[in-house]
């Protein structure tokens, strides 16, 4: 062989085996599935905010037809919510991700050994209580005035951060990287916004300066992903794709 | 010095492999635009690959769609390192002789 076809096998040799890694930063980042879910929690957050302050005028002003299909609709939302949470979520999101995957086919990334573990299980359930104990205290000692709204924010990013980074953790080798931007901007706007207020909703929007921050860098760090996975795919495509004549089955093969 | 595994040491199959070595499991229309193959070519190379026990092959139905995916083996991941260590040995040994072009 001579050096210049030895160099072209090394170069073609060094492509391939570039492939496992490309497929996995790909598989890693389609977060697609994620911006669908913040979409649809978005949707019902704004969906129970909207009608609680509508059963709340309705029964105020006199209006008892309309605060009662109101709360209906309220109660309708929260058991779907809850349905969505604990039960049927994962089965929407695994349809979601085909749908959106479709021409593209699916893969999995699998499971990290961390996830599975007993441990880990036994783990996730007390973090979710702790989770729901701090927003329910935070939201609490807000609206008893003890902390004023403009803290809200900064307090939240006290208990979203570690979690984030938590789940960010324990999900390495499964969902994207990207996914750790999330934290990091919580925590950056948090201080930011402490130190210097860059976007501030003011009087009744004050709310908005917790929920925006919270879905708004969630959406940006899965967008991050989503189109890092489109570059991951291009050169996996590029790596992947057979000779010429390399798809050709041998002979006497079949 | 080691014999190069025939399953593996084939353009195509060595690419399919080391696609499923990355991840854990792949459908088939994920391998076919990927590899830009005809649909013929890949059921035939993983025919291959699945009878020689390097690939798992699972059939599903999502709803009323008929799903097939694909896994790397046990015996998949040890013949792709046992190919590229074989190829190593080779450059290795071709290296350290002097060739006849220089």
């Amino acid at each position: 062989m001579t050096r210049g076809a030895e160099k072209q096998t090394d170069a073609q040799d060094q492509d391939i085996r570039e492939i496992p890694t490309w497929v996995r930063r790909y598989a890693e980042n389609r977060t697609l599935p994620v911006v669908a879910n913040l979409v649809i929690f978005l949707v019902g957050f704004l969906g129970i905010g909207g009608l609680s302050y509508l059963t709340a005028w309705a029964y105020v002003s006199g209006h008892r037809e309309l605060a009662a299909v109101s709360m209906l609709f309220l109660a309708a939302i929260l058991v779907f919510w809850l349905w969505y949470s604990f039960v049927g979520g994962a089965a929407i999101t695994r349809r979601i991700t085909e749908r959106l995957y479709r021409a593209e086919g699916q893969v999995s990334t699998g499971v990290s050994p961390e996830m599975v573990g007993r441990e880990a299980w036994t783990r996730f359930p007390v973090v979710g209580f702790l989770f729901m104990f701090c927003i329910v205290a935070h939201v609490g000692l807000g609206f008893m005035g003890v902390l004023p709204i403009r803290y809200m924010q900064p307090v939240s990013a006290l208990y979203v951060v570690p979690l984030l980074l938590y789940l960010g953790t324990k999900m390495r080798g499964v969902g994207s990287p990207f996914m750790f931007l999330w934290p990091a901007l919580f925590g950056l706007h948090a201080i930011l916004f402490l130190v210097w207020s860059p976007i501030r909703f003011g009087a009744k929007l004050e709310m908005l300066n917790m929920l925006v921050p919270m879905m708004g860098y969630g959406l940006l760090s899965a967008l991050a992903g989503h189109i890092y996975s489109r570059i991951a795919l291009r050169r996996l495509k590029a790596l992947a794709a057979s000779p010429p004549g390399g798809d050709v089955v041998e002979e006497g093969e079949q | 010095m080691s014999e190069l595994d025939p399953h593996v040491h084939q353009p195509t199959r060595l690419r399919i492999l080391m696609l499923l070595s990355g991840i854990d499991t792949a459908d088939f229309n994920f391998l076919l635009n990927t590899l830009s193959l005809t649909k013929g070519n890949l059921s035939s190379h993983i025919d291959r690959l699945e009878k020689g026990g390097y690939v798992e092959v699972s059939k599903a139905f999502v709803g009323k769609i008929p799903h097939t995916s694909y896994r790397l083996t046990e015996k998949g991941r040890s013949g792709l390192e046992g190919y590229w260590r074989a190829i190593d040995e080779i450059r290795a040994s071709a290296s350290a002789q002097p060739t006849g072009s220089d």
